[in-house]
């Protein structure tokens, strides 16, 4: 079974993204903040990384791009969530070395289709 | 002795007329100084003619003394604002630019400031008059509301969304299969909790445009493109109305300079309304060239329509007429005053047929190309106010592309992969090219200016044609050393 790691403070969200991605047959390992997900992400090597911009303790995209400076950690590919409307927040997301960058509120099925189209790529 | 009598009686006359004067003179004086907006008056020969304390406060030159007209031309410079020069006491217009300076405690303010031309009664120039207006409650105002609506927009979307997603997994079965009646009810709360989310995107964008804070990314685009996207939106929705919705454009499409988000937007609304008025007949979606360097876009339907009455109410906020006509005809009553602002932002205009029973047709017409002038004005204020603010030079490239057989997408990509990141470049009327280069000083402008003439050259064909290199040329202006200000580097590069 593939495992994604969901980085998103809000935990309401992410409980109902855990139950979306379980009927989906994926494992779901729930983080509130950047700290947490780094940790995880070394100990637990998710398939792929759902990862919210605005965190408690650190930007987003600082996150994506510690992951992806660590050796362990520079292949997981990562998925950008993100509902504040940043100026290029795109081309940032990239930039900081992720696959691809969804703006709040996305279609659960335009999420999930991404995901299954990722995990086959990888 | 009758003309010494006379004479005196003249001489009283005069001083009479003299006293009336001064005290006059001692009236607008007394005006001038104690009205609470700055003024500066300068006459024909560049002096100072009159200045008021107020003004004195706000441009921080303290005393009389201090303010001669050497210190105020010095400090008027600084601010951008080139009262001195003969051009600018020359033209029509009154121009107002807002800068910052101080008020009446000596704290920083955000002053107004309106330069108009003074004439004499034929309509001689006399000078300039420079009026300071504090206007910084009025921004913090501004902004305050405009903080307000986004910062709640947003705080209410991630709510929302928790909702809508809550509501979409137990409707999509995944906790387990429902019942009829359960399926009905959850189907209704997740259609309004779609509504809601439009209407709070809807507010948002009718508060940022009223608030004039809708920047305009625009770009070259093919209308052809626009239109099938937001055709292929509705596409599904239409079949299961029974309706066809017909396109009709030129083949190869028609190029335009706009900002494509907010272009799909405007179709989105107008094919959205259509759609929504209609249970039979046709939806057509028409895009054709029209006079004068336009193109003419109209969306028309067989629906409802609108009568003469509600007509003209039709662009104004929150007005619905199709309410008591259709049941799901639900909307925010926004879309047509957001599409109205959004092609008039786009310098285009928009008007709306309809016939009560029989249909409703929207056209709007927007300009295709812009002029230098315009596209200068709208790509270089940004970049100039961050050299202005940091300090660092600037450099801005002028290219003449007539030379060039065809200017391609692949010679774009090419010419971009030059560039740093900040840079931007844009195609303008009569095949110019505007590349704005920020943190770049002239002696660098230069040398990305030939490497760029160089891609150009490669692709003149055969490759090492006998085309002189001299067909396709370029104009350079940087920041400082061509000028401050933005009317500066454009005359430079004309």
């Amino acid at each position: 079974m593939k495992v994604l790691l969901v980085v998103e403070d809000e935990s309401e969200q992410s409980r109902i993204l855990q139950i979306r991605l379980e009927a989906n047959g994926f494992g779901a390992i729930l983080v509130k903040n950047g700290t947490e997900a780094l940790k995880e992400a070394h100990s637990r090597k998710p398939d792929l990384i759902l990862l919210d911009l605005l965190l408690p303790d650190m930007n987003g995209l600082e996150v994506c791009r510690k992951l992806k400076e660590a050796a362990e950690t520079r292949q997981i590919p990562i998925v950008v969530i993100t509902g504040y409307p940043v100026e290029d927040v795109e081309r940032l997301s990239r930039e900081a070395g992720a696959l691809l960058c969804l703006k709040k509120p996305y279609a659960v099925s335009e999420l999930l289709a991404e995901i299954k189209r990722l995990l086959k790529e990888v | 002795m009758k003309k010494r009598e006379e004479l005196q009686r003249r001489n009283v006359e005069l001083e009479m007329l003299r006293r009336m004067i001064r005290s006059e003179k001692g009236k607008m004086e007394i005006v001038v100084e104690n009205i609470t907006e700055g003024v500066v008056l300068i006459d024909q020969k560049g002096e100072v003619a009159v200045i008021n304390s107020r003004a004195r406060q706000m441009l921080g030159l303290g005393t009389e003394e201090e303010a001669s007209s050497m210190r105020v031309k010095e400090r008027l410079d600084t601010l951008g604002l080139r009262l001195f020069e003969r051009e600018y006491q020359e033209q029509e217009k009154v121009v107002a630019k807002d800068v910052d300076l101080f008020n009446r405690m000596g704290t920083p303010c955000i002053a107004r400031c309106q330069v108009s031309p003074v004439r004499d009664e034929a309509g001689n120039p006399l000078g300039v008059a420079l009026v300071l207006a504090d206007v910084t409650q009025q921004r913090e105002a501004d902004q305050m509301k405009s903080d307000f609506v986004s910062i709640v927009s947003h705080e209410l979307r991630t709510p929302l969304s928790i909702i809508k997603e809550g509501v979409a997994l137990v409707l999509d079965g995944v906790t387990g299969a429902l019942n009829p009646q359960q399926k009905e009810m959850l189907s209704t709360a997740r259609a309004n909790i779609d509504r809601l989310v439009w209407l709070i995107s809807d507010l948002l964008d009718i508060s940022k445009l009223e608030a004039g804070r809708v920047e305009l990314k625009r770009k070259r685009l093919n209308l052809k493109d626009v239109v099938q996207e937001v055709v292929g939106m509705f596409a599904a929705q239409a079949k299961e109305k029974g309706l066809e919705i017909q396109v009709d454009l030129p083949a190869e499409g028609l190029e335009l300079y706009a900002d494509r988000d907010r272009l799909v937007q405007v179709f989105v609304n107008l094919v959205g309304n259509a759609l929504k008025f209609t249970s039979h007949g046709t939806l057509r979606v028409s895009v054709k060239e029209g006079s004068s360097c336009e193109v003419e876009c109209e969306v028309a339907d067989t629906g409802i329509g609108i009568s003469k009455e509600d007509l003209q109410k039709v662009f104004s906020k929150f007005q619905q007429f199709g309410r008591t006509a259709g049941s799901g005809a639900k909307g925010t009553g926004l879309g047509l005053s957001i599409v109205k602002q959004l092609v008039e932002l786009h310098k285009g205009k928009v008007r709306v047929e309809s016939t009560l029973g029989q249909g409703t047709t929207v056209t709007f017409v927007l300009p295709r190309l812009t002029t230098v002038e315009e596209l200068f004005q709208e790509r270089i204020v940004q970049p100039l106010k961050r050299a202005q603010e940091s300090g660092s030079p600037l450099s801005c490239l002028l290219f003449d592309l007539k030379g060039l057989d065809v200017y391609g997408k692949r010679m774009e990509e090419q010419v971009k992969g030059l560039l740093r990141k900040n840079a931007d470049m844009v195609l303008g009327e009569n095949h110019t090219l505007l590349v704005i280069l920020p943190e770049t000083q002239r002696q660098d402008g230069l040398k990305i200016a030939e490497r760029i003439l160089g891609v150009f050259e490669n692709h003149v064909e055969p490759p090492d044609a006998q085309r002189s290199p001299g067909e396709i040329s370029y104009r350079l202006a940087s920041f400082p050393e061509d000028g401050q200000t933005e009317g500066d580097l454009l005359r430079r590069l004309s």
